[in-house]
């Protein structure tokens, strides 16, 4: 079995070719059932986003080259495109990359916007839609349910979740810097602009409730403040109106500053000192820069703002590498489940041939001791699980260890060597008693595990599943 | 459990609260501009539940030691600290179930684990032994100033704080870890509220003084009392704090210049606590 993944995205794609294969979600049933029945395919996973197709699947297919070719057919096939169309725009992935790339996705890292939020739910909704369908089961749930933590992880633990920032989200940041709420703040808006308009959106997007708008031709404020859902003033009684707004977006076409030093501080007189933030987002600017030096006024202008977004930038470049790392730490995690279900076959067998020893040797013993009573059977039959259990302990551990890729030893091993790192048995030398194999001939040479005069060269650098190997350790005197 | 066990515990508890209080400022995603609520770290949702239980057992500790000594804890210098201390902890938990100030919290606490060491450093310092200190009166007057002062030192970290981030606004550098600082009107009310639950404190805690001085409950005369650089302190704190509170109400005053005040006013305090004093003394 093998993870796969085949897809293409916003790097590799162009919108024609992505909107050609995308799949809403009222046919991601059909196309979840059509993948899960193509010959090989265990597991399936659609993630249909206006940037992205990709299919996860699980397949038992030969190898990675046949799991490609037959999501590639599935492609063609369910959306009625042919491959040459779109066969150059996909990459393909899999078992590691393929978890390390949903990883990233879910994170937000493989986003158009980095780090938007909207691709988590997007993720989730791939897994319930396949699990609707059912179309998923152990590995890929896996997968999705560790990728969604991932992605929880990264918005949780990093900046990386704040979407686009623009000079509309520094001013809201601001504004939050200042007032407790600004449900409870008021916008005056000077000069009906698309700037200052797109400004203010985000304010009242962020809670602001109470807009006010002047122009110098009123019926612009009018439709401005429609628009926003405030209301309209005469552009000559802005002043008085500044005696209670929060916040002023400045934006008119003024030559010369509208508001000065000695304008303001008559009405900061009016205010008691109550904070007033002002953005000036003119050119050429609309308030005096010198108004920054009054008592509780606070003024932005474009550049300022372009420096709190620059800022932001620098930082959400940090906030990458975090979320990079959050997500490798994740995608450990699921290969090291990964990996060692492939030990799962295995380990059931060894479990099931002891058990089968152990209840052999049982009818064996109940046979020959009859006299006993059912209280000793059942020590007697405790102490032979316990000693299966001890047994089998560490073989299990290491297999599991070895499946997950955290053993520590990195060669093959022949099958004394095997053996000694399955039941964890320390390397000793062999026991004075032991006959060399100078003084005991090729005979006792053939029975020595670590024999150097074996054809193949020496036994560690000997393929584990050489038949002479598998001689040579059936005749070994440990087996005795 | 010793006194001795319940303060440490008190004290690790305020430290690991502080930090807790810390990591949420430093580990908490900063607010999203669509509104999301950010999520803060494991250690930083520990952080109220550890102030809670440090408050419960620091409670635990100053009791332990009125049992042990049999005396008021205003008897010695450990024990005036040590409910100083308490009542800092105390003032900031009733805040932070109103709205969440964790960079206030941080500074609070380390505050309260300041008072508490220095009360510990002076615990071999002798137990007054008057039995003044056993009149109920002497207790209110003690207990009311003391939560005061809690309250004067929270409006103060406010205060602080606000004036730190008007600074940086206007030089516009709210960046990193300054982003995370509390809005100036949350400051500002969390001061004022303070110090309007803390002003009457006082004047209940100066008048039961005043009532214990001219009510001849006390063996000096008025006179030494009123002459007192210490009382004198108090007097000049009481009316300030008053200052700011007309300002507030009646006037309507607001913004960085009334937060100057507050932070005078503590100086103003710590000095009322430092003078020393001529009728103070009760050993």
């Amino acid at each position: 079995m093998q993870l796969v993944l085949v897809g293409l995205n916003h790097h590799t794609a162009p919108i024609e070719i992505r909107e050609r294969l995308s799949c809403a979600a009222h046919a991601l049933p059909g196309a979840l059932a059509a993948a899960a029945a193509r010959p090989g395919v265990r597991e399936a996973v659609i993630l249909s986003t206006c940037n992205r197709m990709e299919v996860y699947a699980v397949t038992d297919l030969p190898d990675a080259e046949a799991a490609y070719a037959a999501l590639r057919a599935h492609l063609a096939a369910f959306h009625n495109v042919p491959e040459a169309v779109f066969a150059s725009h996909l990459y393909y992935k899999t078992e590691s990359e393929a978890a390390a790339h949903l990883l990233r996705v879910a994170a937000g890292l493989d986003s158009l916007v980095l780090g938007e939020a909207q691709i988590l739910g997007q993720v989730r909704a791939a897994l319930q839609h396949a699990q609707q369908a059912e179309t998923v089961s152990a590995t890929l749930n896996a997968l999705f349910q560790q990728a969604i933590a991932g992605g929880k992880r990264v918005r949780s633990e990093t900046g990386l979740g704040r979407g686009g920032f623009s000079i509309g989200h520094a001013a809201v940041d601001l504004a939050r810097s200042i007032f407790a709420d600004l449900a409870h703040a008021s916008v005056l808006i000077l000069g009906a602009g698309k700037m200052s308009e797109l400004t203010a959106r985000h304010l009242v997007s962020s809670g602001v409730r109470f807009v006010v708008v002047a122009n110098r031709t009123y019926e612009k404020a009018v439709a401005m403040a429609q628009r926003l859902g405030g209301k309209a003033i005469h552009y000559d009684t802005f002043p008085q109106e500044m005696i209670t707004a929060d916040i002023v977006i400045s934006s008119t076409a003024a030559p010369r500053p509208i508001l000065r030093r000695e304008t303001l501080a008559p009405i900061l007189r009016k205010r008691r000192g109550k904070p007033l933030f002002l953005i000036d987002i003119a050119v050429p600017r609309d308030i005096d820069p010198d108004v920054n030096d009054l008592d509780n006024v606070f003024l932005y202008n474009i550049d300022d703002l372009e420096a709190v977004v620059a800022e932001e930038a620098q930082s959400r470049r940090a906030e990458a590498a975090r979320a990079e790392a959050i997500c490798a730490v994740e995608a450990a995690k699921f290969l090291s489940w990964y990996r060692a279900r492939e030990a799962a076959p295995v380990i059931t067998q060894l479990r099931e041939r002891l058990d089968q020893i152990r209840q052999d040797e049982l009818a064996l013993l109940r046979s020959q001791l009859q006299d006993l009573s059912e209280r000793e059977w059942q020590k007697i039959e405790t102490a032979m699980r316990s000693l299966m259990n001890k047994v089998s302990r560490e073989p299990i551990l290491r297999l599991k260890r070895e499946a997950a890729g955290e053993s520590s030893a990195s060669a093959r091993y022949d099958l004394p060597t095997a053996a000694r790192e399955i039941f964890g048995l320390p390397h000793a030398d062999a026991p004075a008693s032991w006959p060399a194999p100078n003084a005991a001939g090729e005979d006792a040479a053939a029975e020595t595990p670590q024999a150097p005069s074996l054809p193949g060269g020496t036994p560690s650098s000997r393929p584990p599943d050489s038949p002479c190997e598998r001689a040579e350790v059936s005749e070994c005197p440990l087996r005795s | 459990m010793s006194v001795a066990i319940l303060t440490t515990l008190a004290f690790a508890l305020y430290l690991a609260s502080a930090v807790g209080h810390g990591a949420y400022l430093f580990l908490r995603a900063p607010a999203a501009p669509s509104g999301q609520a950010p999520s803060g770290s494991q250690a930083a949702r520990l952080a109220r539940p550890l102030l809670l239980l440090g408050i419960a057992v620091h409670f635990a500790a100053i009791g332990a030691w009125c049992v042990t000594t049999h005396r008021s804890p205003f008897a010695s210098e450990y024990g005036t600290l040590s409910v100083f201390a308490w009542t800092i902890a105390l003032a900031f938990a009733a805040v932070d179930f109103r709205v969440r100030l964790p960079a206030v919290g941080a500074v609070a606490l380390l505050v309260a684990c300041l008072a508490l060491a220095w009360g510990v450093a002076h615990a071999r310092a002798p137990i007054a032994a008057t039995p003044l200190l056993k009149n109920g009166l002497v207790t209110l007057h003690v207990m009311a100033i003391l939560v005061s002062f809690a309250l004067f030192a929270l409006a103060f970290g406010c205060a602080a704080f606000y004036v730190l981030q008007n600074r940086l606004l206007k030089a516009r550098k709210v960046t990193g870890l300054f982003r995370r600082l509390p809005p100036l009107e949350t400051l500002d009310s969390v001061a004022y509220h303070s110090v309007a639950y803390a002003l009457p404190l006082l004047t209940i805690g100066l008048a039961v003084g005043m009532a214990l001085v001219f009510g001849g409950g006390l063996a000096r005369p008025a006179g030494a009392w009123l002459t007192d650089p210490h009382n004198l302190a108090a007097i000049v704190t009481w009316f300030l704090y008053l200052f700011y509170l007309l300002a507030r109400l009646v006037t309507g005053w607001r913004g960085v210049r009334l937060q100057y005040i507050l932070i005078v006013g503590l100086v103003v305090t710590l000095a009322l606590y430092f003078v020393p004093s001529s009728t103070h003394q009760f050993s």
